[in-house]
């Protein structure tokens, strides 16, 4: 029986999963290479902007951008759609009984294949700017992958259900991530703090995350106080959000 | 644990959520006042109702609309939680509240096919092994590996329902889902309903249709308002329930004491509808036109029992259009005892309806074919036929074996007048309902009447098995503006229209008024 239930949670994740990515590719012809068009753009963007144009002193640029915007998309990506998971599915969740959490987690399972698709991109520019991957990926990817993952699902699980009641939540998650996006370092660096916010950039498990895939993708170091810290942080976001969660999933057949 | 679902004082309401959902900022600017409300304005949907449905039984759940059917489905099915009490079930189950919900426009038939048995609790390998047999029961064919936004509707719901019943519930929920598609697949669909019940799968059942849930179930229970009024044996329910709804209306049942289907009958009127219970119980077999509940359910189809959903449909007819026009065959219900309110069934009547139609029908050159027609349903057209004798012929040969005659048809005197007697008494409760005179004007009201005496011409034909005669002159002049307005919830409303029936009857014991409609239940005559 338990082992069954877990057969039968781990088919649901998967299928739902696989849903969403033949959904969304279903009836374009490039399919998944606009995955990695859009980040890849507005990477283009930021490289105009801030290497040309405002001739920013960081080294190898391109990869330092990427190395962070490739996550943070994932992060973006999920919060974002986030909002319309439970909103998207009411027929289901007003007919059908199944655990309403794994729609949560289907879609941040599908940015983060996403992510995952788009590291050879990462590792392209690795080796135009004549660096080469290092074996700690092996850990560091499915290590950052995790804590990641724990924490975009835990906002998620608590955006999706809150905006059931308040469909006001859509807009703000919107403002949010935008902001969110410019107070982490992605575009700058962290050096480029002014030494009294710094406590501050470090306090966003964002800027932790960030932080690591650049050291991971760029010098192949891990640095397992970051990583540790985020991964508290990232437990007690997804506890709270999943406490959140639960305490109105039997209310989301009466709202919709 | 011999009960697939036991209900335990369960408790459920709803808090009135659009001052949250209208807005954060109105929520938050009125926090005190949102809270308070949220607490002081709920709808109590279940008022503690317990109840046991044990294993393999088919239970029926019957009620108007709003009394409390779907929160108690979706409480089975586990959509909802109670705020009170306990909800015990034991088994998988597959509900048939909503098919195909989950299902991918852009996903093949195949595809959801899986997607969806794994929702509904299946794991990935068990719904492999079923997709054959689910791909052939839905008779889709090629169609499977189409994506689902090229179906039509009857296919979608054939994908849905073959799903949904491949799944080996243990129990399954039925929310009014057979009313959709097409005949043969809802004949499909209570087949499999009935193979079910054989092979002991607990069915729970809510719906309108009271046939259904009289054929199929072992026990009904009815919800009114929030708690159940009855629950056992299914005629006796469905009798309290129709008696119920009749007693909201009152026209047929003026001097019977409430909830007593065998208490004295009017002396204005025969006692049709109990006799039709006597036979069904001396006979053992339910044939639909024989049983009591077609009868009550006739009435309220004419009378405008707005808990009836036909009475829609019938209501243009008959009501508006003051029985002027309208005659519905009805083909292929052969070899289904369904009752005459469900939607679909509306669907497959051939509606006479414009004037070229009824010229046709008037001069006999209407086409009816043959050997396919379970039921014919006239509304006051066989009194306007030139040749009725040879038009119920027709019908005759037209007509299953099993097949009856529903006719509402005009009995009046030739070339009807209003007395200025019944002209005044219209006018007096047009007043009292709008405080304005109408505007009548005396004349013929149905100018067509011929002088056909349709009561013999059918029994030349058919076995009549029920005559009920109702209306008056009345009926034409005040209905319309009664029904316009009739609230059954209003106390006010129902006591207006129980004098005006009540007084509707007096006059016709005193002869003052005639009756001038009767609905006649025959059937075929087998030669």
């Amino acid at each position: 029986m338990r082992q069954n239930y877990f057969k039968y949670y781990r088919d649901l994740v998967l299928a739902l999963t696989q849903k969403e990515l033949k959904v969304k590719y279903k009836r374009s012809f490039l399919g998944y290479l606009w995955s990695i068009a859009n980040p890849l753009a507005l990477a283009l963007v930021f490289f105009i902007a801030f290497k040309i144009v405002m001739k920013i002193q960081i080294e190898n640029y391109t990869l330092f951008l990427i190395s962070g915007l490739f996550p943070w998309q994932w992060f973006a990506n999920s919060v974002n759609s986030s909002v319309m998971v439970f909103v998207g599915n009411a027929p289901l969740i007003k007919k059908v009984n199944f655990r309403r959490e794994v729609l949560v987690i289907a879609t941040v399972l599908n940015d983060m294949l996403h992510f995952i698709l788009s590291i050879p991109v990462i590792l392209v520019f690795i080796f135009l700017y004549g660096m080469k991957p290092s074996l700690s990926w092996l850990i560091g990817i499915p290590l950052i992958l995790t804590v990641q993952f724990i924490i975009t699902f835990g906002l998620c699980v608590a955006i999706s259900a809150i905006n059931l009641f308040f469909r006001d939540i859509e807009r703000i998650v919107f403002i949010f991530t935008t902001l969110m996006f410019y107070l982490t370092p992605i575009i700058y660096s962290e050096n480029m703090v002014p030494e009294k916010y710094k406590p501050l950039i470090l306090l966003n498990p964002l800027s932790l995350l960030v932080m690591s895939w650049r050291k991971l993708f760029m010098n192949g170091t891990l640095d397992f106080k970051d990583i540790a810290l985020a991964f508290i942080s990232s437990l007690i976001v997804a506890a709270v959000g999943y406490l959140i969660f639960r305490k109105l999933r039997w209310r989301f057949a009466e709202v919709l | 644990m011999d009960y697939a679902v036991r209900f335990e004082d369960v408790y459920k309401e709803y808090p009135f959520y659009q001052h949250i959902t209208a807005g954060f900022k109105s929520f938050v600017f009125n926090l005190p006042r949102s809270i308070a409300s949220l607490k002081k304005t709920r709808f109590i949907a279940l008022k503690g109702i317990s109840f046991d449905v044990k294993k393999g039984e088919t239970f029926g759940i019957i009620g108007r609309n709003g009394s409390g059917k779907s929160t108690t489905l979706g409480l089975i099915a586990g959509v909802i939680r109670q705020d009170r009490g306990h909800i015990k079930t034991g088994g998988r189950i597959s509900s048939l509240l909503e098919l195909g919900a989950g299902f991918h426009p852009d996903l093949s038939g195949i595809e959801n096919i899986i997607l969806n048995g794994i929702l509904m609790g299946n794991t990935r390998e068990e719904m492999l092994k079923k997709a054959d047999e689910i791909i052939e029961f839905s008779e889709l064919g090629d169609f499977i590996y189409q994506p689902l936004r090229t179906y039509s509707s009857g296919m979608y719901v054939r994908l849905g329902f073959s799903v949904a019943v491949h799944i080996d519930p243990e129990i399954l929920l039925v929310d009014e889902a057979l009313a959709v598609g097409d005949l043969n697949f809802q004949e499909k669909c209570l087949d499999k309903m009935t193979d079910f019940k054989k092979s002991g799968v607990t069915i729970i059942l809510a719906s309108h249709d009271l046939t259904l849930i009289s054929r199929l179930c072992d026990r009904v229970a009815w919800i009114d308002g929030g708690s159940i009024k009855a629950n056992g044996k299914p005629e006796e329910v469905i009798l309290r329930y129709l008696d119920n709804l009749g007693q909201k209306i009152n026209i047929f049942s003026i001097e019977q004491p409430p909830a007593e289907s065998g208490g004295q009958p009017s002396s204005a009127e025969p006692a049709a509808g109990l006799d039709g219970e006597a036979t069904l119980q001396a006979s053992g077999s339910f044939s639909w036109w024989d049983s009591p509940l077609i009868i009550k359910e006739c009435e309220a189809v004419i009378t405008g029992d707005p808990g009836v959903h036909f009475y829609d449909f019938l209501k243009k007819q008959c009501m508006i259009e003051s029985l002027e026009k309208g005659l519905s065959i009805s083909n292929r219900l052969k070899g289904m005892t369904r009752n005459l309110i469900t939607y679909g069934i509306c669907k497959s009547f051939d509606v006479i309806d414009g004037d070229d139609k009824i010229a046709a029908l008037q001069a006999g050159r209407l086409d009816i074919k043959e050997g396919c027609y379970d039921l014919f349903l006239s509304i006051d057209a066989l009194n306007r036929i030139e040749n009725p004798d040879l038009f119920l012929e027709k019908i005759n040969h037209a007509l299953a074996d099993t097949g009856v005659i529903i006719a509402v048809e005009y009995i009046g005197p030739v070339n009807f007048q209003w007395s200025e007697r019944e002209i005044e008494i219209a006018e007096m409760i047009y007043k009292s309902l709008d405080n304005k005179a109408p505007g009548l004007s005396p004349g013929n009201t149905a100018g067509a009447v011929s002088s056909v005496d349709v009561i013999p011409a059918i029994e030349r034909v058919f076995d009549i098995s029920t005559i009920r005669y109702f209306g008056s002159p009345l009926h034409g002049l005040v209905f319309d503006k009664i029904l316009e307005r009739f609230d059954t919830n209003d106390e006010k409303d129902s006591a207006l229209l129980k004098t005006i029936v009540r007084l509707e009857h007096v006059l016709i014991k005193q002869g003052i008024l005639e009756n001038n409609y009767a609905l006649i239940i025959a059937r075929k005559r087998l030669s």
